[in-house]
């Protein structure tokens, strides 16, 4: 008789979510979904709004990693007014963009994921958690509190707030930095590669025991896509092109202006899931499969562009010949993400007009159709609008990271459920392991900053007539 | 810094912005280098660091399980950890973070106000604003009392 596991919800996660695992009359697994049960509706919430709200309307849809929100959203509205934003104005709309990119993948690595990686994916999920972590491990919860506060008092530095600032304004940004501001960001990089570099030790060294996760953690070919630098290197403020690499690692395609997005790009909809699937429209749905995010970016990217970075993604890149394929390295590649974003925020620091005044354009609406591209923690963001005569939005189609990701990641739910669920038994340590994949990605399911800590975490072996034949409670 | 104050909650959950509005008001009123005072929507675990180094935390938070307006002062002790987290920790967990983390934590009080509201609005209720002037008096009365970190 086929059964159903449902696992919901989903916990250490960014959101709400359900996995349902399909086990035919044999008890093997035949079929896996990934359900995301709420909608946000933030594109029709905007409607009628004026323009120029849309930055912090839009920096709303997320506690986590509004400043992404915020870029992409800023940079459609600069395209509306059809303005060239002053350098020094872009240069700061790109520091507070690292800085939240340390903070978010420091919180995935290290509050969300770390204590699967330290303690063991078998281990009991009654200690498998932040506060098992740091009975186990205290220095490397230390580390992750310190990176997250590193991260989140630049954001606040310059945004006047942590969460949600208005500080990244359409035109640029609404105050230039001071020699205060700037002495003080500085100050804190050399602790924080400190941090990263040990983490990244302990990563590599730890790997050789998640040799079977690796070789079943989403591990499959797929493309992958993301903003580039002008450079090739990794471009979060997403001022280069697109790029689009196959499994191998070859480049399908170059130096795309992300405006075009809709020419190459479909969103398929499927009825058990309020997540879209986009897609690469050559290839037509579901075969145009790919991956964004960290370990998307560092297999398109030629160079990260800084020193140890680029030295960490050169010994990366020998995981593999072509493409790195294995879902479960998301977190290796998060790791040096950071780094390069530490390094980064220096260079820019030290950018001789970095404290000039003239960090903001000023226009009305030139155009009536403005879209935005940044890569966020999770991956490439964007947003696009459509505005009446008066400035009014019409019209809005954002397409965020964990939405890329959905095809991914129902296929490697699936792969991760063959290979360690036995549907005629429910174990701890299986079940964890398909949540496991899913926290690879760093999904951002709601944006929302409800707490899915506070639920039960229970997981049901569904007869056909809806009958309960196993039943595991945390 | 010895004392730190933490009004937290969403001003856009109604009267669980109560915890937020007293925290503006004492640092309105208080000029103290010694005495820093937050406002956050809700509790991080980076919050840790900070109570390891206070020697006094004082929470305001609004409370559904109190009557509407009702002031509660209560003391705050290490708890049990929770088998779940995502990213918001609540006092006792904070507490807990700070003493494995960092080995000393703040005498800790938590001052909540019973809210009627906690539905999507901005404003608090008619009997949270009364109760306000009695959670900041309760806030006063805790700076004066001796302490000392433990």
């Amino acid at each position: 008789m086929a059964k159903k596991i449902v696992i919901d919800p989903l916990t250490r996660i960014e959101g709400h979510g359900k996995i349902t695992i399909h086990v035919g009359d044999d008890g093997m697994v035949n079929n896996a979904f990934f359900h995301i049960g709420q909608v946000r509706g933030f594109e029709k919430l905007c409607e009628g709004r004026p323009f120029y709200e849309m930055p912090s309307l839009m920096a709303r849809i997320c506690g986590i990693c509004p400043v992404s929100h915020l870029m992409a959203s800023a940079k459609a509205c600069d395209a509306l007014m059809g303005v060239r934003i002053p350098e020094p104005g872009a240069n700061l709309r790109r520091i507070m963009n690292l800085a939240q990119i340390i903070q978010s993948h420091a919180l995935s690595f290290f509050h969300l994921s770390s204590p699967d990686l330290l303690l063991g994916m078998d281990a009991d999920p009654q200690t498998r958690n932040i506060f098992g972590l740091m009975a186990a491990n205290p220095g490397v919860a230390r580390d992750g509190i310190r990176l997250r506060q590193y991260g989140q008092e630049i954001v606040e530095s310059l945004g006047g707030k942590r969460i949600h600032p208005a500080w990244v304004v359409p035109g640029g940004v609404n105050a230039p930095l001071s020699v205060e501001q700037r002495d003080r960001i500085l100050s804190l990089i050399p602790e924080g590669i400190d941090v990263i570099l040990r983490t990244l030790g302990w990563f590599k060294r730890g790997l050789e025991k998640y040799r079977e996760e690796i070789r079943v953690f989403g591990n499959f070919p797929t493309m992958f896509l993301g903003m580039v630098s002008a450079s090739a290197g990794l471009g979060f403020y997403g001022d280069g092109w697109l790029r689009i690499v196959d499994s191998t690692g070859n480049i399908v395609a170059d130096h795309v202006d992300p405006r075009t997005y809709q020419d190459f790009l479909g969103e398929a909809v499927e009825p058990w899931t309020y997540l879209k699937f986009p897609y690469y429209k050559p290839l037509g749905y579901p075969e145009g499969i790919y991956r964004v995010g960290p370990l998307a970016r560092l297999n398109l990217v030629n160079h990260c562009g800084s020193p140890l970075a680029d030295q960490e993604f050169a010994e990366f890149r020998t995981l593999e010949r072509g493409a790195v394929l294995s879902s479960f390295h998301y977190h290796y590649a998060r790791l040096i993400e950071i780094l390069f974003c530490l390094e980064k925020m220096e260079q820019l620091l030290h950018h001789k007009d970095i404290l000039s005044k003239h960090v903001r354009a000023f226009a009305a609406p030139n155009n009536d159709e403005g879209i935005g591209v940044a890569e966020a923690p999770r991956g490439t963001l964007i947003h696009h609008y459509k505005i009446d005569d008066q400035g009014r939005i019409i019209w809005a189609n954002l397409i965020i990271a964990t939405g890329h990701n959905n095809l991914a990641m129902n296929r490697a739910v699936l792969q991760v459920a063959r290979r360690f669920v036995d549907g005629n038994k429910l174990q701890e340590g299986m079940l964890n392991r398909v949540e496991a994949v899913i926290r690879a990605y760093d999904p951002c399911l709601s944006c929302s900053t409800h707490a899915v800590g506070q639920m039960p975490l229970t997981i049901d072996l569904v007869g056909p007539e809806g009958e309960v034949l196993d039943q595991l409670r945390r | 810094m010895r004392i730190v104050i933490v009004g937290y909650g969403n001003p856009l959950r109604g009267d669980d912005g109560v915890g937020p509005e007293i925290a503006r008001r004492l640092a309105a009123e208080i000029d103290d280098p010694e005495v820093h005072i937050l406002i956050e929507l809700q509790l991080r675990p980076e919050l840790a660091e900070l109570l390891s180094r206070a020697e006094l935390a004082i929470f305001i938070d609004a409370s559904s399980e109190s009557q509407p307006g009702e002031v509660r002062v209560e003391e705050v002790h290490l708890s049990e950890p929770e088998q779940s987290f995502t990213h918001q920790f609540a006092p006792p967990m904070l507490l807990m973070t700070a003493k494995v983390l960092y080995g000393r934590i703040a005498r800790t009080y938590l001052v909540s106000i019973g809210g009627q509201n906690f539905g999507l609005s901005e404003g608090l209720s008619e009997a949270v604003k009364q109760g306000i002037p009695k959670a900041i008096q309760a806030v006063r009365q805790l700076l004066e009392r001796p302490y000392h970190h433990r």
